[in-house]
């Protein structure tokens, strides 16, 4: 019993050597959204910092023969064993994943240095924090859970900011059933994002548009997915609004579209960089069809606003869309020096406590 | 590198055991010199000069103390060797705790910027029991330098024990019998030690990080179930690491001692100390506890042995005060189950000693678990006097994790002594358990990225 086991263990682990050092080795793994290790460049000085091994046991880990169907293997393995939370990530109801929100750190740093910020501004400040989909789709989530609840810190944030709170939280819920958010993805669909843009024109006196949906993709697995690699998991659907508007966009000042999409993501993993072209420093969304050339807005953003931003572009004329995790200059000039008569900042409530943009705006 | 990591598993060993088993047998400790150094040079290349060091310095010592006549001057020699290779592992290890604890006294000086080469505390008691060995007239010098070094470095045991004697092995360095069924026995005992690991241990461990994330709120039964996955989280990364130092022993020649016994079936902290960790405790009462008079002195004399034994033990598993607690706890409870408790003891149903015993092992492990006296305290008062008993966050954890509870405490037990599985059953069980563990390990190298980094 114990040779056979003996042989079969040690012809396995012969075989994947082989396999290791043998098979052709990938640049970029989709799923996990990043380069692959590349082989490590010998030198003592990375010798004797540790450089060196380290980049070698990931470049083994990384190439590792059939990586992608060991992790699905794992996470079958234990969502049959009746672990239904793994890698920060529940497993609800009708095949939604919900990714977790822990308890922050941030809030008070935060809310400051909006307030901060917003003392040197002249126009109007809004800020929209969103709940996720573990909020809001709770109906979803086991009843046994460690989440910690969004409304706390969406509560904190609306009692101490200076400034506008559009609170998102109620139209959201109240329209739960209706696919607000993607099951295997962490961002809300055109839907979440429409039941906000509802009530952001409530907020800011607009007459939302009763748009129509279109689909554009209805084979979408997300970045929940990828941490999980569950393929009995059902596809997500991506919808747009449509819009006969024409605008000119600039993504970074070095790209000119007439479009708010880019499609060719649409045939690539990472659909959801299909609204406004993935992560851009800084966007600037003109639209043709409006007349009224003092009216502009400038968002200050997460990943969020990618399928929101289509929704109210045909409301102003200029829509300046500013990431500040990747733009590093001062926001406040670029506010002042285009007259910009509206400010809102859309984040969700998940990922904004480790935002690296957010803290250090200016 | 450690065992249970892909590259030590198909690309270190395999290469490792073709050469190994290749080579006729005079090159054989060569070779394991050469890979246990890559081994070890892998994490800490700068650091294979301490193991060279500390072959260097028990081998000269060796030697002198057989060329030495004079017993008083051996002894003289002897204890040099000691100091000086005590006064290495204290500078390394506990220099920063000296520091800090002169600080305390009102001194102002500032930590050193020193990492802990890893194992220190295991080949450094490991080479001391050479020389001790030696003087003692109980092993006879090695003159063979290469085969000196393999015993100091060889990389099964060198990071996370058993503590290997000279005699456990010098037979076996000058030859040893390597055939098939003994590398048989070998790969099943490192399998079921990369079992432990992976698919127990590291999982429990996970168990208890998320259930400790946040104490402020847990209720007494989170905070019983945080210990009680700590207490089998340990027994499964320590046990499964000797096994897989044994198992890959056995597959180079080599007979190792055991290291644990079952530690978790005893009925007094006695008999739990003669089966857990069984090589250091065996290490410090053949080195500290009889050199010290054991127990054929007065009774205040054992007393004070006993309890330098322990404050001993304690300060080698880490510089931090709840080490040294946890030690003298075990001491202390150990005097009393000496003098008087055992007795008590034997007259009662096992079950009720049982019982005992594992709860005082549990509460020792709080000690040994949180070096922060503070947290200490706080998870204490909340596993005994909590207005919280059940909340939904420990039925989340125990339904999400009760499988690794469950087959931690089954396998706790020695189960397979009295039940015979079908063999057929226990291949294809263990072939999955192979490949689940490879899955657990490569996702444990999956890595994510929300936002494209560029």
């Amino acid at each position: 019993m114990k040779k056979f086991i003996s042989i079969v263990v040690s012809f396995i682990i012969l075989i994947f050597l082989l396999l290791f050092i043998f098979l052709p080795k990938k640049e970029f793994s989709y799923n996990e959204n990043r380069y692959l290790e590349k082989f490590p460049k010998f030198s003592l000085n990375g010798l004797f910092n540790g450089k060196y091994t380290s980049s070698l046991s990931d470049y083994v880990s990384d190439h590792f023969p059939f990586r992608e169907y060991f992790l699905s293997i794992k996470s079958n393995t234990f969502k049959y064993l009746g672990i239904r939370y793994q890698s920060d990530i529940y497993y609800g109801e009708d095949g939604y994943l919900l990714q977790e929100y822990k308890k922050p750190t941030n809030n008070k740093k935060i809310v400051n240095r909006i307030n901060n910020f917003s003392t040197n501004i002249n126009g109007n400040v809004h800020v929209m924090l969103v709940p996720t989909s573990i909020y809001i789709n709770n109906d979803k989530l086991s009843k046994y859970n460690k989440n910690y609840n969004e409304e706390i810190t969406i509560k904190y944030f609306k009692d101490n900011l200076s400034v506008n709170f559009i609170d998102t939280s109620s139209k959201l819920k109240q329209n739960k059933n209706k696919y607000l958010y993607y099951k295997t993805d962490h961002h809300w669909t055109t839907y979440g994002a429409y039941y906000a843009y509802l009530e952001f024109c409530d907020s800011m006196n607009l007459t939302p548009i009763n748009y129509k949906f279109e689909m554009v993709d209805d084979k979408f697995y997300g970045t929940l997915y990828s941490k999980i690699l569950d393929n009995s998991l059902d596809y997500d659907k991506i919808f747009k609004v449509v819009d006969n508007n024409n605008y000119v966009v600039n993504y970074d000042d070095n790209i000119e579209k007439n479009s708010l999409y880019n499609d060719t993501y649409l045939s690539k993993k990472d659909k959801y960089s299909y609204f406004l072209d993935n992560n851009h420093a800084l966007i600037t969304i003109e639209n043709i069809n409006s007349n009224n050339n003092n009216n502009s807005i400038l968002v200050i953003k997460d990943s969020y606003a990618n399928s929101f931003i289509p929704l109210i572009s045909s409301h102003y004329k200029y829509i300046y869309v500013i990431d500040p995790r990747y733009y590093h200059d001062s926001i406040i000039n670029y506010i002042n020096e285009n007259n910009v008569s509206d400010v809102l900042f859309l984040y969700n409530v998940l990922t904004i406590d480790d935002d690296l943009g957010i803290l250090s705006i200016k | 590198m450690v065992f249970s990591s892909l590259i030590f598993l198909f690309v270190f060993l395999p290469i490792f055991l073709l050469v190994y088993y290749i080579v006729p047998f005079k090159f054989k400790n060569f070779i394991l010199l050469i890979f246990s150094l890559l081994f070890y040079g892998f994490g800490e290349p700068i650091y294979i000069l301490i193991l060279l060091f500390y072959s260097l310095l028990n081998f000269i010592c060796g030697l002198l103390l057989e060329k030495i006549n004079n017993d008083k001057k051996r002894k003289i020699c002897m204890v040099v060797c000691i100091f000086i290779n005590l006064s290495v592992l204290a500078f390394f290890k506990y220099t920063n705790f000296l520091i800090d604890n002169l600080n305390l006294l009102g001194l102002n000086i500032s930590e050193i910027a020193i990492a802990l080469p890893l194992g220190i505390s295991f080949f450094t008691f490991q080479s001391m029991s050479y020389t001790i060995d030696v003087y003692r007239k109980k092993v006879k010098t090695s003159h063979n330098f290469l085969n000196f070094i393999t015993y100091v470095s060889m990389f099964p045991q060198l990071v996370a024990g058993p503590i290997v004697r000279y005699e456990d092995v010098e037979v076996e360095l000058k030859i040893r019998k390597i055939n098939f069924q003994k590398f048989y026995n070998g790969v099943f005992r490192f399998l079921n030690g990369l079992f432990k690991k992976v698919l127990l241990a590291n999982n429990l461990g996970y168990l208890f990080s998320i259930i400790t994330g946040d104490i402020s709120n847990i209720s007494a039964l989170s905070a019983w179930l945080g210990i009680i996955s700590f207490s089998l989280q340990i027994y499964f990364d320590f046990s499964g690491y000797s096994d897989m130092a044994i198992g890959l022993g056995q597959m180079l020649g080599f007979n190792y001692p055991e290291n644990f016994d079952y530690p978790y079936i005893v009925t007094s902290i006695t008999e739990f100390w003669r089966k857990w960790h069984m090589t250091l405790s065996n290490w410090f009462k053949d080195y500290v506890y009889i050199p010290l008079g054991g127990n054929r002195c007065s009774k205040l004399c054992n007393l004070r042995n006993i309890l330098i034994v322990w404050m001993l033990t304690g300060l080698w598993h880490g510089a931090s005060w709840n080490f040294i607690l946890w030690g003298l706890y075990f001491g202390i409870i150990l005097i009393l189950e000496k003098n008087f408790l055992k007795k008590l003891l034997d007259k009662l149903p096992k079950v009720i000693t049982h019982i005992y015993a594992l709860f005082l092992i549990i509460i020792g492990w709080l000690i040994f678990a949180f070096e922060d006296m503070n947290v200490l305290k706080e998870y204490f008062i909340k596993m005994f006097f909590n207005t919280s008993v059940l909340d939904k966050e420990f039925i989340f954890y125990f339904k999400n994790y009760f499988i690794f509870i469950i087959c931690g405490i089954i396998f706790s037990i020695p189960v397979f002594r009295k039940i015979k599985l079908n063999k057929f059953f226990v291949i294809v069980v263990y072939i999955l358990l192979f490949i689940i563990t490879i899955a657990s390990l490569v996702s444990d190298t999956y890595n994510p990225f929300l936002y494209f980094r560029f």
